[in-house]
């Protein structure tokens, strides 16, 4: 992997999100390129390649991910899964052709149960502080140590009974 | 720990595999764990989800690049094989200085020794020593592997030892630790010899690294065959 690809990688791993741009934008030409050869719509390629860009993006950040050679051919080898995927749910095709998707786990986003839905719909009306804290947490997965350190709360109990009220916040708004 | 953390940590896949072990059995029978971890993967999901749409949002607000049809791929082809083929002439009919061919063909060695497993923190101090090198922390991946060693004097960690040392431009300091390991058998044994030989190189030191580079030959003749050719002959032709 290319030092360059590695500072990409290690500044998305710290969410930065003007890494994810740039990824986004460097690889976007031959992404389409290859979409246009089987057939995309503009409109439908650049769905296609924001979705695998997200999922990429989620796998790195949450550690999932298993890139070995460079970022862009993991992210091709995940365009090529889920175009065959969206092919395959159309019923338009075919088995997934293994030896084009090697290096790829990529999941399509489950639909959320009702009970999920509910709890978007609350967060998205918590304050933003709220939302921050239980991103860390739940999203990101640090630990409140972790959390300290990344923004401005003094200590692990501050973090933790901000959460908890976070939480309890969030309950209500779902229960009324 | 903390049940919060521990849910934490078992959903993001930190705990070790113990403490996982002891979470599934916790799980079989303790209803009210199940549930709370049902809530925080619910709640981890709903962010998920909120976090996939604003980043939709934001990768749709980019300018979008249209690509054309490439025209010229055979001229591009032709200009590369070219490049390719004069950079192989000169290469071949020039005299290169030592120390640059030391920085041209020096990289350093992958971690093939001791696998780290990703999503986990290293819990032994092997484990730690390796995922410090593949990381490219090489002042910890050296102290820790000094301190292996104390107790263990295996080849592998000494050529490991002495790649961290390399990693910190420590030449003088990863020579000595190569040397060490001329009279071992193991399994990076022609490795050794092929950055024993670059260091000689580098240090001007023609003669040594032409005996070290045909030890290599000697040892694993399907090891940088070309490389070890290419390097005996820019040896020949040094002033």
């Amino acid at each position: 992997m290319s030092p360059k690809d590695k500072q990409l990688l290690q500044k998305i791993r710290a969410d930065d999100k003007r890494a994810l741009e740039e990824v986004y934008l460097a690889n976007q030409t031959d992404f389409l390129h290859f979409a246009r050869k089987q057939g995309l719509l503009q409109e439908d390629a650049l769905d296609l390649y924001q979705d695998v860009v997200i999922a990429f993006y989620q796998q790195v950040l949450n550690g999932t991910s298993s890139i070995t050679s460079s970022i862009k051919s993991y992210l091709m080898g995940m365009g090529r899964y889920k175009f065959y995927e969206r092919l395959r749910q159309q019923k338009r095709h075919q088995p997934l052709p293994q030896e084009q998707v090697a290096e790829v786990p990529a999941e399509e986003p489950l639909a959320l149960s009702l009970e999920q839905e509910q709890l978007k719909e609350g967060f998205a009306k918590l304050s933003p502080s709220c939302q921050e804290v239980l991103r860390l947490f739940y999203y990101r997965g640090l630990s409140l140590g972790e959390i300290v350190e990344q923004t401005v709360y003094e200590n692990t109990n501050t973090v933790k009974s901000h959460k908890s009220r976070c939480l309890k916040r969030l309950s209500k708004l779902i229960n009324n | 720990m903390d049940q919060n953390e521990r849910i934490r940590k078992y959903w993001h896949g930190q705990l070790t595999s113990a403490e996982k072990q002891e979470m599934e059995t916790a799980l079989e029978n303790d209803e009210q764990l199940a549930q709370d971890i049902k809530h925080f993967r619910d709640l981890q999901l709903a962010i998920s989800a909120t976090e996939r749409q604003a980043l939709k949002q934001r990768l749709g607000a980019l300018p979008v690049s249209h690509p054309r049809r490439r025209l010229w791929p055979m001229a591009i082809a032709a200009s590369i094989l070219l490049l390719i083929t004069g950079s192989w002439y000169y290469l071949q009919s020039e005299v290169i200085a030592p120390e640059t061919l030391f920085a041209t063909y020096y990289q350093p060695y992958p971690n093939l020794a001791h696998p780290i497993v990703r999503n986990q923190d290293p819990a032994d101090s092997l484990s730690q020593a390796f995922a410090a090198y593949e990381q490219g922390r090489y002042p910890e991946a050296q102290a820790r592997l000094d301190q292996l060693i104390v107790n263990n004097d295996d080849p592998e960690l000494r050529f490991y030892l002495a790649l961290s040392l390399m990693g910190q431009a420590n030449y003088t300091a990863a020579q000595q630790q190569l040397d060490r390991l001329k009279d071992n058998t193991f399994r990076f044994q022609a490795q050794a010899w092929w950055y024993q030989a670059l260091l000689q190189l580098r240090e001007g030191d023609l003669v040594e690294a032409r005996v070290s580079l045909l030890q290599l030959q000697k040892l694993d003749s399907s090891y940088k065959t070309k490389e070890v050719v290419f390097l005996l002959k820019q040896i020949e032709k040094q002033p």
